[in-house]
């Protein structure tokens, strides 16, 4: 039996692999690792323009998208939302009466901090960590451990780290992340765990009385909520139930945020 | 040529697609130039890992992981035409 190798097989995987290519992209890598421990706001620096790019890219496809939508669908929906914002106004005019009323009951002790806007340079699911990289750092005056709000000040997470034109924020759904919270209108206390994409869960007694559509809080400057509870599992052979949480607000498609001391 | 492309494709990957996806391509990449799936691995952390995220370095391991699996099909599997 004679055998015989394929040539043009083997030129496309072929043993030529340990040369001067792979050499160089072993190299680039390298240099961008010393980089990023030498000097980390050159990656950002370098990586800023194609981060650009790709939300520019993306937000277009979903606009290219709209052209094959139904008109009439589309029409319905944009009702729909007038309805819900002329409602949601109202209700808005209401709630502000109420707050100077109460205002010059009790007095405000609130005195609200200075904001630092930030846009988000990358997010998941590019971003593969559940962080954001903000195009804002220390020369804004960014520090870590300061908290990352978005619209409507939904919180998001905390600055991890800053250099000194962009800064890194770590979500509070970072997989294993746990942060202290309440659920419900009982304020019960618990545990959010991150779970990654936005997603977290969290345990609570059975009688405690968590259901689906519950509202979920983090301590903080921010009284928007941070999820919605989605799931509540019981399991017969166990005293605490599993909650599901959905983020209230899409990390996937947060443009912007505040950050706060 | 097809080696260039799928490099550049991945790495570009890292900047604009879903994660996932950038999963495949450093897969698909490291079966054409094994030492890639390590490189494009140590790219990824330098642009995207966060201590608090994770308390191993995933992309870097999972390159590595690419890069031996593509060494080992390298090494054993070798097309042949058998007559």
């Amino acid at each position: 039996m004679k055998t015989q190798f394929s040539r043009k097989r083997n030129s496309l995987i072929g043993n030529s692999w340990i040369g001067p290519a792979s050499l160089s992209v072993v190299g680039i890598a390298l240099l961008f690792l010393i980089l990023r421990t030498v000097a980390p706001g050159a990656i950002a620096a370098l990586s800023t323009p194609f981060w650009k790019t790709g939300s520019a890219l993306s937000a277009n496809v979903h606009t290219a998208g709209t052209f094959f939508g139904n008109a009439a669908h589309l029409a319905k929906e944009r009702d729909r939302l007038l309805a819900e914002n002329a409602t949601l106004r109202t209700e808005q005019i209401g709630l502000q009466a109420k707050v100077q009323d109460l205002t010059k009951l009790v007095g405000s002790r609130t005195e609200f901090a200075d904001e630092i806007l930030a846009t988000v340079l990358v997010r998941p699911p590019v971003s593969p960590y559940d962080t954001f990289v903000l195009d804002q750092g220390s020369n804004a005056g960014v520090a870590p451990s300061m908290r990352v709000l978005g619209p409507s000040g939904v919180p998001l997470g905390t600055v991890e780290s800053v250099t000194k034109n962009s800064s890194r924020v770590l979500l509070y759904s970072a997989p294993g992340r746990e942060t202290a919270s309440w659920v419900g209108e009982e304020r019960l206390a618990l545990i959010l765990v991150g779970r990654g994409s936005g997603a977290f869960t969290a345990t609570a007694a059975r009688e405690a009385g968590v259901i689906e559509g519950d509202f979920v809080y983090i301590g903080g400057a921010s009284f928007a909520p941070v999820g919605v509870v989605i799931s509540v599992a019981n399991d017969p052979s166990s005293p605490r139930s599993e909650i599901g949480i959905r983020p209230y607000l899409n990390p996937f498609s947060t443009t912007w945020v505040t950050i706060q001391p | 040529m097809i080696r260039g492309v799928a490099l550049v494709l991945s790495v570009l990957s890292l900047f604009i697609f879903p994660h996932s996806v950038s999963a495949v391509l450093i897969l698909a990449s490291a079966l054409l130039l094994p030492f890639s799936g390590l490189a494009l691995g140590l790219i990824a952390e330098a642009l995207y890992f966060s201590p608090g995220a994770h308390f191993l370095p995933v992309w870097a391991l999972f390159g590595a992981l690419a890069t031996s699996a593509a060494l080992l099909v390298h090494r054993f599997v070798k097309t042949r035409i058998i007559e």
